[in-house]
C-alpha cells in the first residue's frame, strides 16, 4: 500500500482506540477463514505496559469512517502469543503466517510485493520485541474487555446484503465454546516415549527383552509409540501388502513397557515390514478418542516395502499424530527418500468418520523411523574412527536436506549424542565387516512438531544387538490441553445464555408504519387502495410473507391469506437491511364479493365499523405482525337477495345494516313485498329503459362484457340506491351490464334448478316448464319469465342488434343459473327463448 | 455435544391485553423491563435455554396479542404448544374474570397441555384488586398452579417459568416412560406368540 494510503489507514485505525492506547504498527493482510480470504488490517496496540494485536475486518478500503473497521479478533500479547511462519508452503502460501494466542489460531497471508514484505518484517520485529517485553507483572489486559463485543446486532455487511447466510445458532454455540476454551482448559504434562528399531527381519525370540529399550526412565511414560521396521520383508508379505499386526512383537512390546504401571495397546498399524504400536497407561485410556490409523506405501510398486504407517488420536483436547516410516535405502538415493517423505506427508490421511485430517493438521506430531539418510563422505573409516555426530552432521544427508527445507520442515530434532545406529555386524557392536562394508550412518531418528513439547532424552541402545541397526528412543514431556469439568459446566451455561441472546438478537425484524389500515367507506364496484409501508431496520435480511389463516368453521375451505376481494401487491418478498417497501392493499367489491361481504358483516354482528379482515405478516424466523383492515361497507342493491329488493320500502342507503340484515334473514317472507310488480324495481327499471332505448343497439349484451368496469356503473349504483328522480345516468350498454350484475350479485341464483335436473328433463320443453313451476320460487319464476319475454324482444330485433338466441343464452346462462358448466343451462334458456311462453307467463304473473 | 440442547419446548403466553405478557417474556429472556407500554400487535417469540437437572431445555416462548379482535387468529398459535401461561393483572379485576374464557380457549385449541395461572403486576398492594385468596381458590378449583409475579420488580418470574418448564419436562418423561412400557409389553406379547408357535410346531 502506498505511504499515503497507509498513513490514512493508520489514522482511521487510531480513532478506534481510546486515550492512552497507542497504535504501534499496522499491517494489511488477508485472513484465511474457511475457504474465504477476507481483507484484514492488523494493528498492534499498546496500553500501559501491555499490548495486544487487533484484527479488523475492513468494509471499505482504504477505511475512512470508523464504521468501515470492525474488530474480528483481539489477541493479547502474552506468554502464549506466537507469530509463526512455519506453516508457509511454496508459491502463494509462502507468504502465509499464523498468529496464536491462548487458543486462538489465525492464519493470514500478505501481499507478495517487496514493500509489504518490508512492513511485515518491521511488524514482526515489533511483535517479537513486545513478546519479549511481556512479563506476568505487566500483563494487565483488562483494557481489552472494552473491545470484546457480544453485541450480535452489529451489522455484518456480508450477511446484511445477503452475500452470506447468517451464522446459525449451533455454529455460534461451537464457536463460543471454542473461544472460551482457555477459561475451562489447562495444559497438563504427559510423558511420551518414542522408540524406533529396524529389526532386520529378526523374530521376537523368547530371550529378547525390550525392557532395555522401553524402560529407561524412573517415571512411567503415559504414552509409548514404538515403530519397528523390517519385521518381515518376504516376497509374500510384500505382494500381499501385509497389514495384519504381528502379535508376537506386540506382546514383546507390552512386556517391555515400564513395570510400574499398567499399559494397554491403544492401536497398532502395520504395512509389510513397518509396524507402529501405541501403548497408553490404562488410567488415561478414557481421555482418548477419535483413534484412527493410516498407511502409505511408497517406492516403485507402492506395495509398502517402504513408506509409512501412522496413528492419530485425541487426548483430552489435543490432537496427536504418530508416524513410523521406512524411507528408500542406499547412499545415493537421498532424493527418493525426500520423495517418500513428501508422499507420506501428502497421502497420509486420518479419517475419524466425521473429519479427515492430514499429518500437519495435528497439534503435536511425532515422526520416527528408519529414515535411511546417510553420511556422504569419501572416507568411511574416518567415521568409524570418530563416530560422533557433532563431527559429521555437516555431511548428514538428512541435516543437509532439512537445512534446504526439503524435508521435515518445521520439525524439530534433539541433539544427537549417540553413535551412528547403522550398520553393525548383528550380535556385536562392531561395524559392518561384510564385503559391502557399509559406511556408518544415523539412519534411525526421532522428529517432532508442535508447541509445548520438551525432549528429555534422545539416545540409542547399544546392547540390543540382534539387528544390524541399534534402536533409538526419545522421551518427551508433552503439554496436553485438558478440560476442567467443573469450570466447563459453568462456562457451558454462560455460553448457552450468550447463544440465546445471539438467537434472539438474530431474529429478522420488520417494522410497519401502521398496523391498522382504514379504508373508510367502501362501496360496491369502487376501487380502493392503501399503502402498507414495511421497512427493514435490523442487521439481517428479512423474508416476509402473508400467512394463510385456517378458518375453524369451514375445514374444507382452502386456507386463504385474506378475503377474495382484497389483493396484496407483494404476498411475499425479501427486504435487505435499510430497505423499505410499500405494499399496496387493494379492495374491490364485485358481484361475487358483494353478497360475501354482506354475509360477513351480518354474521359478525359487530356493526359496520368492525375489522373487515386481519392479515398476518410473517417474518421468516421472526415474529408475525397482524394488519387489521378496517372499512365501512355501504350496502347497495347489488349483493342483496331478490326478495329483499322487493321488500325495501325506501332507498337501500336509508336502511341500517341491522335492518337490512333482518330483511335478508326473512326467508319465510313475513315482511310483505313493498311493490306488487313482477320483479324488483331495479330489474324493472333496467328492462323498461332497455325496451325503450336498447332494442336496436348492436350487441347490447356482449359476450366479452365490454362495459363490465365502466365508471357509469357506479353512477347507476348511486341512482338505484338513492331512488333518484334524476334522469337515468347510464347508457343502454351499461344498463344491460347492470341488469346482468343484479342477477350475478344476488346471494342465490335466479334459476334454482340444478345441472342434474336439467340433464334429466332436457330437451323436453313441457317437462322443463314443469321444472320451472316446481323448482323455482314464485318471485324468481315471475322475474325469469319477465326477463325471457324481454330477451325474446331483443332476439326479435336481431336484424338491427345482431343478437340471436344463441348469443343471448350464452351471456345469460351463467348469470342466471351459476352452474359449473354452462352447456345445459344454455340449452335450457334456448328452449325458453324458442318456445311460446305467453300463456305460461300470464298464468304465473297473476299468481300472488 | 453436537446439539446445544436436550429438549425443545414451545410455551405460549395468553391473557387480556395489557396484563404484561410481553413484559414477563422480556424479563425472563433478557432480564430487562421497560415501563413504556407497547401493545403487541401480532405474535412474538424469544428463546431461552435453562438447565434443569443437568438437562438443557430450550424454550421457545410465544407472546400473543391479547386484543379481542385477534382472538380467532391467535387460536392458530396453540398448535404444537407444550405449555400455556395464562396471565391476568392483579390490579384489573376484569382481566381475572376473563381467565375462564382463556382457559376455555386452551381446551378448545389443544389436547393435553400444561398450564400455569399468573397474576402479574403484583408490586403495589394499594392497587391490588384480585386477592390472592380468591385467585388461589379459583386456581385450586381449576387444578392449576398459581403464581403472583411482577415483571417490573422481577418477582417470581424466573420461578414461574421454571415451574411450567419442569411441569412440561416431567410430562414428557412420563409420556416417554409410558410409551416404552407399552412397547415392551407389546414385545413380550410378540415373544409369547412366537413361543406358542414353536410349541405348536413341537406338538
Amino acid at each position: 500500500m502506498s505511504d499515503n494510503i497507509k498513513h490514512a489507514t493508520f489514522l482511521t485505525v487510531e480513532k478506534k482506540f481510546r486515550q492512552g492506547e497507542v497504535v504501534v504498527a499496522i499491517l494489511e493482510a488477508y485472513q484465511i477463514v474457511g475457504a474465504e480470504h477476507q481483507n484484514r488490517i492488523l494493528a498492534v496496540v499498546k496500553s500501559g505496559s501491555s499490548s495486544a494485536l487487533f484484527s479488523f475486518d475492513c468494509y471499505n478500503y482504504p477505511p475512512i469512517n470508523l464504521s468501515d473497521l470492525h474488530i474480528t479478533s483481539v489477541l493479547p500479547i502474552n506468554e502464549t502469543f506466537l507469530i509463526d511462519n512455519s506453516t508457509a508452503g511454496y508459491g502463494v502460501s509462502s507468504h502465509q503466517f499464523q498468529i496464536m494466542s491462548g487458543n486462538e489460531n489465525l492464519t493470514y497471508y500478505y501481499y507478495p510485493d517487496e514493500e509489504t514484505l518490508r512492513s511485515k518484517e518491521v511488524f514482526e520485529k515489533i511483535l517479537k520485541r513486545l513478546i519479549q517485553e511481556y512479563t506476568e507483572e505487566n500483563g494487565d489486559f483488562s483494557w481489552l474487555q472494552a473491545y470484546k463485543s457480544s453485541d450480535f446486532t452489529e451489522i455484518d455487511y456480508n450477511i446484511a446484503s445477503n452475500k452470506f447466510p447468517p451464522k446459525n445458532r449451533e455454529s455460534k454455540f461451537r464457536e463460543e465454546l471454542e473461544r472460551r476454551k482457555p477459561e475451562y482448559t489447562m495444559y497438563e504434562p504427559y510423558k511420551v516415549y518414542c522408540a524406533t528399531w529396524n529389526v532386520n527381519l529378526n523374530q521376537p525370540v523368547e530371550d529378547l527383552s525390550l525392557r532395555e529399550l522401553l524402560f529407561t526412565t524412573n517415571d512411567a511414560p503415559d504414552i509409548y509409540c514404538i515403530g519397528l521396521q523390517e519385521i518381515d520383508m518376504s516376497a509374500e508379505t510384500i505382494i500381499k501388502s501385509e497389514t495384519r499386526p504381528d502379535y508376537n512383537w506386540i506382546a514383546k512390546i507390552l512386556e517391555g513397557a515400564h513395570p510400574s504401571d499398567i499399559y494397554e495397546e491403544l492401536v497398532t498399524v502395520r504395512l509389510v515390514g513397518m509396524m507402529l504400536t501405541i501403548l497408553v497407561k490404562k488410567s488415561i485410556r478414557s481421555s482418548i478418542s477419535k483413534i484412527c490409523t493410516s498407511m502409505v506405501g511408497t517406492g516403485t510398486l507402492k506395495f509398502g516395502n517402504k513408506g509409512g504407517v501412522g496413528a492419530s488420536f485425541q487426548l483430552n483436547e489435543t490432537c496427536l499424530c504418530f508416524v513410523n516410516s521406512h524411507l528408500a535405502a542406499h547412499v545415493q538415493e537421498f532424493e527418493r527418500r525426500n520423495e517418500d517423505h513428501d508422499e507420506i506427508l501428502r497421502r497420509m490421511q486420518f479419517n475419524d468418520g466425521f473429519k479427515s485430517r492430514n499429518i500437519l493438521e495435528h497439534d503435536q506430531i511425532f515422526w520416527i523411523g528408519d529414515l535411511n539418510y546417510r553420511i556422504t563422505i569419501a572416507d568411511d573409516d574416518q567415521i568409524k574412527m570418530f563416530c560422533s555426530y557433532d563431527k559429521w552432521f555437516y555431511f548428514d544427508q538428512l541435516h543437509i536436506e532439512k537445512q534446504k527445507k526439503r524435508v521435515f520442515r518445521d520439525f524439530q530434532e534433539g541433539k544427537i549424542t549417540f553413535k551412528a545406529t547403522y550398520k553393525y555386524d548383528p550380535g556385536t557392536d562392531e561395524w559392518d565387516s561384510s564385503e559391502k562394508s557399509r559406511a556408518p550412518a544415523w539412519c534411525d531418528r526421532i522428529f517432532w512438531k508442535g508447541s509445548r513439547i520438551e525432549q528429555l532424552a534422545y539416545n540409542s541402545i547399544m546392547q540390543l544387538r540382534m539387528s544390524d541397526h541399534k534402536p533409538v528412543y526419545g522421551v518427551f514431556i508433552s503439554y496436553i490441553l485438558t478440560r476442567d469439568e467443573q469450570k466447563f459446566k459453568k462456562i457451558h451455561e454462560e455460553v448457552l445464555k450468550t447463544v440465546d441472546k445471539f438467537e434472539n438478537d438474530n431474529q429478522p425484524q420488520l417494522v410497519v408504519a401502521e398496523t391498522d389500515l382504514d379504508f373508510g367507506i367502501i362501496q360496491y364496484h369502487e376501487h380502493y387502495s392503501r399503502e402498507l409501508l414495511v421497512a427493514n431496520n435490523c442487521h439481517l435480511p428479512a423474508h416476509f410473507k402473508f400467512l394463510p389463516k385456517s378458518s375453524d368453521n369451514q375445514r374444507n375451505e382452502r386456507e386463504k391469506v385474506c378475503e377474495d376481494w382484497i389483493k396484496i401487491s407483494h404476498p411475499k418478498g425479501e427486504l435487505l437491511t435499510g430497505n423499505s417497501l410499500s405494499i399496496r392493499i387493494d379492495i374491490f367489491i364485485d358481484e361475487i364479493a358483494a353478497p360475501e361481504i354482506m354475509k360477513k358483516l351480518c354474521d359478525a354482528k359487530t356493526g359496520v365499523k368492525g375489522p373487515l379482515d386481519i392479515l398476518v405478516l410473517h417474518i421468516e424466523n421472526g415474529r408475525d405482525i397482524f394488519i387489521t383492515i378496517f372499512g365501512e361497507y355501504q350496502p347497495s342493491v347489488f349483493g342483496l337477495r331478490l326478495d329483499t329488493l322487493m321488500k325495501l320500502n325506501k332507498p337501500v342507503l336509508e336502511y341500517s345494516l341491522k335492518e337490512l340484515n333482518e330483511i335478508e334473514c326473512d326467508v319465510n317472507n313475513l315482511i310483505p313485498f313493498y311493490n306488487s310488480a313482477k320483479g324488483p324495481r331495479e330489474i324493472y327499471l333496467m328492462i323498461d329503459y332497455l325496451y325503450r332505448n336498447g332494442l336496436n343497439i348492436p350487441h347490447l349484451f356482449h359476450v366479452l362484457r365490454k362495459h363490465r368496469l365502466s365508471p357509469r356503473i357506479c353512477a347507476i349504483r348511486d341512482w338505484l340506491d338513492t331512488w333518484s328522480v334524476e334522469p337515468f345516468p347510464g347508457t343502454p350498454q351499461t344498463a344491460a351490464e347492470v341488469l346482468l350484475k343484479i342477477f350475478e350479485s344476488s346471494p342465490e341464483p335466479l334459476v334454482t334448478i340444478t345441472e342434474r335436473e336439467l340433464s334429466i328433463y332436457l330437451p323436453n320443453f313441457e317437462r322443463c316448464r314443469e321444472l320451472v313451476q316446481n323448482k323455482i320460487p314464485l318471485l324468481n319464476r315471475k322475474i325469469f319469465l319477465y326477463l325471457i319475454m324481454f330477451l325474446k324482444e331483443i332476439q326479435r330485433n336481431y336484424m338491427t342488434n345482431g343478437m340471436d338466441d344463441r348469443s343471448i343464452a350464452k351471456i345469460f346462462a351463467p348469470a342466471l343459473c351459476r352452474h359449473k358448466q354452462d352447456q345445459l343451462s344454455q340449452r335450457f334458456l334456448l328452449l325458453f327463448l324458442s318456445n311460446d311462453i305467453k300463456e305460461f307467463a300470464k298464468i304465473e304473473f297473476d299468481k300472488n | 455435544m453436537a446439539r446445544d440442547y436436550d429438549h425443545l419446548f414451545k410455551l405460549l403466553i395468553i391473557g387480556d391485553s395489557g396484563v404484561g405478557k410481553s413484559s414477563l417474556l422480556i424479563r425472563f429472556s433478557d432480564n430487562t423491563f421497560s415501563g413504556s407500554y407497547i401493545t403487541t400487535i401480532g405474535v412474538d417469540f424469544k428463546i431461552r435455554t435453562v438447565v434443569i437437572g443437568g438437562e438443557r431445555v430450550k424454550l421457545q416462548i410465544w407472546d400473543t396479542a391479547g386484543q379481542e379482535r385477534f382472538r380467532t387468529i391467535t387460536n392458530t398459535y396453540y398448535r404444537g404448544t407444550h405449555g400455556v401461561i395464562v396471565v391476568y393483572d392483579v390490579t384489573n379485576g376484569e382481566s381475572f374474570a376473563n381467565v375462564k374464557r382463556w382457559l376455555q380457549e386452551i381446551d378448545s385449541n389443544c389436547e393435553v397441555v400444561n398450564k400455569v395461572l399468573v397474576g402479574n403486576k403484583n408490586d403495589d398492594p394499594q392497587r391490588k384488586v384480585v386477592l390472592t385468596e380468591d385467585a388461589q381458590r379459583f386456581a385450586n378449583q381449576m387444578g392449576i398452579q398459581l403464581f403472583e409475579t411482577s415483571a417490573k420488580d422481577n418477582l417470581n418470574v424466573e420461578e414461574m417459568f421454571l415451574a411450567i418448564t419442569e411441569k412440561v419436562l416431567r410430562h414428557k418423561k412420563q409420556t416417554q416412560r409410558q410409551q416404552i412400557e407399552q412397547e415392551s409389553e407389546g414385545r413380550i406379547k410378540v415373544n409369547n406368540s412366537r413361543d406358542q408357535k414353536k410349541k405348536k410346531k413341537c406338538c
